[in-house]
């Protein structure tokens, strides 16, 4: 195998002295390292020698010349972490609690474990999973054969039972997608035949006027399809609040959640697990399910077991303010493939979206950056999502907010899940970018397998929690109440009736049940999350000091102490006038 | 000693340069007598509103908002607001009340801006 | 509280005052800065005190006033739901209606500031209420973004509340503000003023380390090689206020593209008979003593409505614009018989010096004004004697 790789590269890069390195566990898996022109060159390598025959996926430590790309160090979090000692005993600690972190947690909280659950964040979603355009795919865009294929097709259709056991708001819109004239129609075509391909849920082709049928709305807009292709399959979600509903359920059901906690080393004795060490103290541990986003590479090196690259990739996403509501009932818009649209083919980029509070979403981008905590918006990258905008009545001046997030992206651009066979009790749920969101249910379900299967080979059993209660109460929605729910509920408890965010109408009440939950939100951020409060028009202009006002009396922190988004990020520094008074008590 | 200063009189924001050539005052650059006394007034003896905060005790707010009830001169404005700075009220505040009289010998008090209430003992926590 | 007082004054029965604030005054209680009232006292008082001066006349009447009240809906036939914890959902049926929403401020978001989105980006009417309310203290060094009189008037408060300003700076070529803000809030403080200037990055990951800012050529796109880093903790957005109009919006009401707010008439009526508009959610005014006038002509206009006196069929002349004016309100006078007074408020898009604004209709000269100078930050009040039929003219012309 190494010489078909070594022959490859010296065949597309000759100029470049590159080495390659197989696996050591036989799972061809290649190393590379030497020096590149450009990061570009990096990921394109990386990529194509991922997509040779035979290779299952790359370690890229290709590094570019005259570029210092960024590292985490992660040797103060080593330092604070010893000193600390002992912090706690688990049966399984799961790292990172963004969707996948978050849908493990929950899954796992069946059983009779002692879970702890960590994020380096202030609050679950910090990464990704707030960043992404909240897709449960249909499968007529991610390619047949790969992991990520078959989780999301199953995936996709746990959400309706998720939705109902857990209370977010889950709208399974349908995609249709369309064609005017005779160009694409081979694309759609292709589409349909991956859709089927993948078994995703009765895709199909229809002809114009079907299409008209299934969105009436065409018309309006004088569109005349001849042929669509119509993904019933297709739903929308809130990620960020599917995260929160999930962490909920299963810190009812016993996880322990712990925030500002950052994974520095995995300890193994004999080739078996035995810890993790945070910047908190160590955990002792049987199992460690790795969720941990674009670090994901990096802990399962503490493991002892480099086995993928996250390269990541950056997509950036605009929202429209909701005065301007979405044109249609489904997700629909005219078919076009990829290569036309100039993205990765190997990505999912996206088109005019929706989230389910009707808030039109343009984007995403996808761009490879060599900064794992890069994301920052661009004038480029905004540009570039606009033109994927197909609303006459949109534009940049109905922006309300931009924000980029990154895709933890490896190079056989698939999930890498799976038990390490250097470190066991080391399971791997890393490398999940889209279609991640709508598998996760069954990435949950097959890293749950994965564990329980292993517990009953070493000959220990692990039973189901007679406690178990796969419910969580509907939160209060105070704005799609009726009249007469209002004032019913202002009667039973006031805070209801004083309303905190005026764009979004959110109320007092509803910020208190998000303070008071299973995982405690501290941080203004957490409380957007929870309960959209800041997510309207004036982006926390009127809300954020009463936000903030209410999460110091209930957390009882002094004013200063509250951040927008963990550890460092506080939103006043200092009181104006207890200086002053110091300063003048000091010259009497 | 020469200084030009933007006139605040009108739109016209007219730079007038204001020399001094021993005991009198070469002005120019003014387009009208108004600015011409602005500028007079501002190199001779600039004077400006005190507005700051002072700490409530007590209030249903922390700060009090304060008002010099004259201008002071502006040479005098950062101990003026020191002492601002230092000075704290108890609630109840009624707007028009001194907070700090003559401040620094200028002979101009500060007052408060409105009215502050007492924090009610029913919402103490 | 002007309009509710003056409602009040001529004899309406029931007025109510809806206010979601836990205190009456919008947002004056948090500009502890003088100037207010200068033309309605013939003294320059700060705007927490011009509000309680409204706020003691409200006391001494029997005018209903509902405080941390938000309305929900103005729903059909004049009803309003509003709602606040002691009452519940409040079913309002109104005879009329006068909205009086103020404005919010544009974002970040809105004039798509790129970058990172670090703890340290706000606007500026959020840091005058931590500072002058709260009493806190969001940053250490700020660079302001911005130069209309919310920036300068900020940048005179931080610097005097001990935060280092580093700067305004402003995208047009002409500052925002007035001369007089300009001079008393940065001259006076030795803070810089970059005209012809943007900020195009936020730097910091979790918290802001600073922003860049750029020159910008006559196109309003930064020239590539004049970035600049400046190290700060604190990005105030004073990039303009934007009427609150959400409310009158969804209630069918017809807006102006160019003052954001209703279109009105002189009585300050919508086009929705029997609600009018008055204050900062009609037009951005410079002057708190015309935003009072608004609610007294409005209260005047709720007035003659309740007692019939405004007739079902409603013709309107139109009040037209020039292109060197920006907008003008009110946008449309109503048909009748004689004369009437009535005020016009406009701005003037660009500086001009030595101009004559005329103000005329098909038969009439109405107005005939000359300026020294007219600056865009400066609103142009005109009273003028309006009689005759057709639409109105408002333009302005070079020389005297």
């Amino acid at each position: 195998m190494i010489k078909i790789v070594n022959t490859f590269l010296s065949d597309h890069y000759p100029d470049l002295k590159i080495t390659a390195k197989m696996d050591a566990f036989n799972r061809n898996i290649v190393t590379l390292s030497g020096e590149c022109k450009s990061w570009q060159q990096v990921v394109d390598i990386g990529h194509s020698v991922a997509k040779i025959d035979g290779i299952k996926n790359v370690v890229n430590d290709l590094i570019v010349e005259g570029m210092e790309i960024p590292h985490k160090d992660y040797s103060p979090y080593v330092l604070q972490g010893e000193k600390l000692g002992v912090m706690d005993e688990a049966d399984v600690v799961i790292i990172g609690l963004g969707i996948t972190g978050c849908a493990i947690a929950r899954t796992l909280s069946k059983y009779d474990l002692k879970i702890v659950a960590i994020d380096m964040g202030e609050d679950v979603a910090t990464g990704a999973s707030k960043a992404n355009n909240g897709g449960i795919h249909h499968a007529g865009g991610v390619k047949p054969g790969t992991l990520k294929a078959k989780l999301s097709v199953r995936g996709n259709r746990m959400y309706d039972d998720w939705a109902k056991e857990l209370n977010f708001e889950f709208n399974r819109c349908g995609d249709l997608l369309f064609i005017e004239n005779e160009e694409y129609k081979d694309g759609l075509y292709e589409e349909y035949k991956v859709a089927l391909e993948n078994g995703d849920y009765q895709p199909e082709l229809v002809s114009g006027d079907r299409a008209l049928e299934i969105e009436p709305k065409l018309a309006e807009y004088g569109i005349k399809p001849k042929l669509a292709l119509w993904l019933p399959s297709q739903g929308r979600v809130h990620t960020y609040e599917v995260a929160v509903a999930l962490i909920e359920n299963a810190a009812s059901n016993g996880v322990k959640v712990v925030f500002d906690c950052t994974v520095c080393q995995i300890y193994t004795e004999n080739g078996d697990v035995t810890g993790v060490l945070t910047n908190k103290g160590l955990i002792k541990t049987k199992y460690i399910i790795n969720a941990a986003g674009v670090y994901a590479d990096e802990i399962s090196e503490m493991a002892g077991d480099r086995c993928f690259t996250i390269h990541p990739r950056k997509g950036t996403i605009a929202i429209m303010d909701k005065n301007k509501p979405p044109m249609y009932e489904h997700l629909t818009g005219h078919f076009m493939p990829a290569e036309v649209q100039k993205r990765n083919s190997e990505s999912k980029g996206g088109g005019m979206e929706f989230t389910p509070s009707r808030n039109i979403l343009i984007g995403p981008s996808a761009t490879e950056v060599p900064d794992k905590e890069d994301v920052e918006t661009t004038s480029e990258e905004l540009d570039f999502v606009m033109r994927i905008n197909e609303n006459s009545k949109v534009s940049k001046a109905d922006i309300i907010r931009i924000f980029a997030g990154a895709r933890p992206a490896d190079y056989s651009e698939d999930f890498v899940i799976g038990m390490s066979p250097v470190a066991h009790g080391f399971i791997n749920a890393g490398a999940i970018q889209s279609p991640g969101v709508g598998a996760s249910p069954a990435v949950a379900e097959m890293v749950g397998n994965i564990l329980l299967e292993d517990a009953e080979n070493k000959g220990f059993k692990i039973n189901k929690d007679e406690n178990y209660n796969p419910l969580r109460a509907k939160k209060v929605k105070f704005a799609n109440l009726s009249r007469e729910e209002q004032d019913q509920l202002i009667a039973e408890r006031p805070e209801y009736g004083h309303i905190i965010c005026r764009c979004e109408t959110i109320t007092e009440g509803e910020i208190l049940d998000a303070i008071h939950s299973p995982v405690v939100p501290t941080s203004i951020d957490a409380i957007k999350r929870r309960t959209r409060a800041g997510m309207g028009r004036c982006q926390g202009g009127f809300c954020q000091p009463r936000v903030l006002e209410i999460l110091a009396r209930e957390l009882g922190l002094d004013w200063i102490a509250v951040n927008l988004h963990g550890n460092g990020s506080n939103i006043l520094k200092t009181d104006n006038r207890q200086q002053q008074q110091n300063e003048a008590g000091d010259q009497v | 000693m020469k200084n030009t200063y933007t006139c605040i009189v009108c739109p016209m924001s007219c730079q007038i340069t204001v020399e001094e050539e021993g005991e009198d005052l070469a002005v120019s650059g003014y387009t009208c007598k108004r600015g011409r006394k602005y500028a007079v007034n501002e190199h001779r003896s600039p004077k400006r509103m005190v507005t700051s905060t002072v700490r409530v005790e007590n209030g249903i707010l922390r700060r009090l908002p304060v008002v010099s009830n004259a201008e002071i001169p502006k040479s005098k404005m950062t101990e003026c607001l020191k002492a601002v700075y230092a000075a704290a009220v108890s609630a109840p505040v009624k707007c028009g009340d001194i907070v700090i009289s003559n401040i620094c010998d200028t002979g101009v008090d500060i007052i408060a801006s409105r009215d502050i209430d007492l924090f009610p003992e029913s919402k103490k926590q | 509280m002007a309009a509710a007082l003056e409602a009040k004054k001529q004899g309406i029965q029931r007025v109510v005052l809806l206010e979601r604030d836990f205190e009456l005054g919008g947002i004056l209680p948090q500009c502890i800065h003088d100037g207010f009232g200068l033309l309605s006292y013939g003294e320059s008082m700060t705007g927490s005190g011009y509000a309680q001066k409204y706020i003691d006349e409200i006391k001494k009447t029997d005018i209903e006033v509902f405080l941390e009240t938000m309305v929900l809906e103005i729903a059909d036939d004049k009803k309003i739901y509003a709602c606040n914890s002691t009452n519940g959902i409040i079913e309002i049926q109104c005879g009329a209606m006068i909205l009086a929403m103020g404005c919010r401020e544009r974002t970040a978001g809105q004039i798509l500031l790129h970058g990172y989105r670090p703890q340290g980006i706000m606007t500026a009417g959020s840091v005058q209420r931590y500072i002058n309310i709260e009493g806190y203290l969001p940053g250490k060094k700020a660079v302001i973004l911005g130069s209309g009189d919310i920036g300068l008037i900020m940048a005179r408060r931080m610097a005097l509340e001990g935060i280092e300003v580093k700067g305004v700076y402003e995208v047009m070529p002409y500052p925002g503000g007035l001369t007089r803000n300009i001079v008393q809030c940065l001259q006076d403080y030795d803070i810089p003023l970059h005209l012809s200037h943007t900020v195009t990055r936020v730097h910091g990951k979790h918290s802001m380390e600073g922003v860049t800012v750029a020159e910008l050529d006559g196109s309003g796109n930064p020239v590539g090689g004049t970035e600049k880093f400046i190290q700060c903790d604190l990005l105030v957005l004073a990039v303009g206020l934007i009427p609150e109009n959400e409310l009158s919006a969804n209630a069918g009401i017809e807006l102006d593209q160019k003052t954001k707010g209703p279109v009105l008439d002189e009585d300050y009526m919508t086009s929705i008979p029997g609600i009018f508009v008055a204050g900062n959610v009609s037009v951005v005014f410079d002057l708190v003593d015309y935003v009072s006038e608004s609610g007294r002509i409005a209260a005047n206009g709720a007035v003659k409505y309740l007692r019939g006196e405004i007739p079902g069929d409603l013709k309107y002349r139109n009040v037209n614009c020039g292109n060197d004016i920006g907008f003008v309100v009110p946008q449309r006078i109503k048909y009748c018989e004689g004369e009437k007074n009535v005020t016009f408020f406009m701005r003037v898009r660009e500086p001009r010096k030595k101009v004559t604004l005329i103000c005329d209709d098909p038969e009439h000269e109405i107005l005939n004004k000359h300026y020294q100078a007219v600056v865009p930050p400066e609103m142009l009040a005109c009273k003028a004697r309006i009689s005759g039929m057709g639409d109105i003219t408002l333009r302005v012309e070079e020389g005297s």
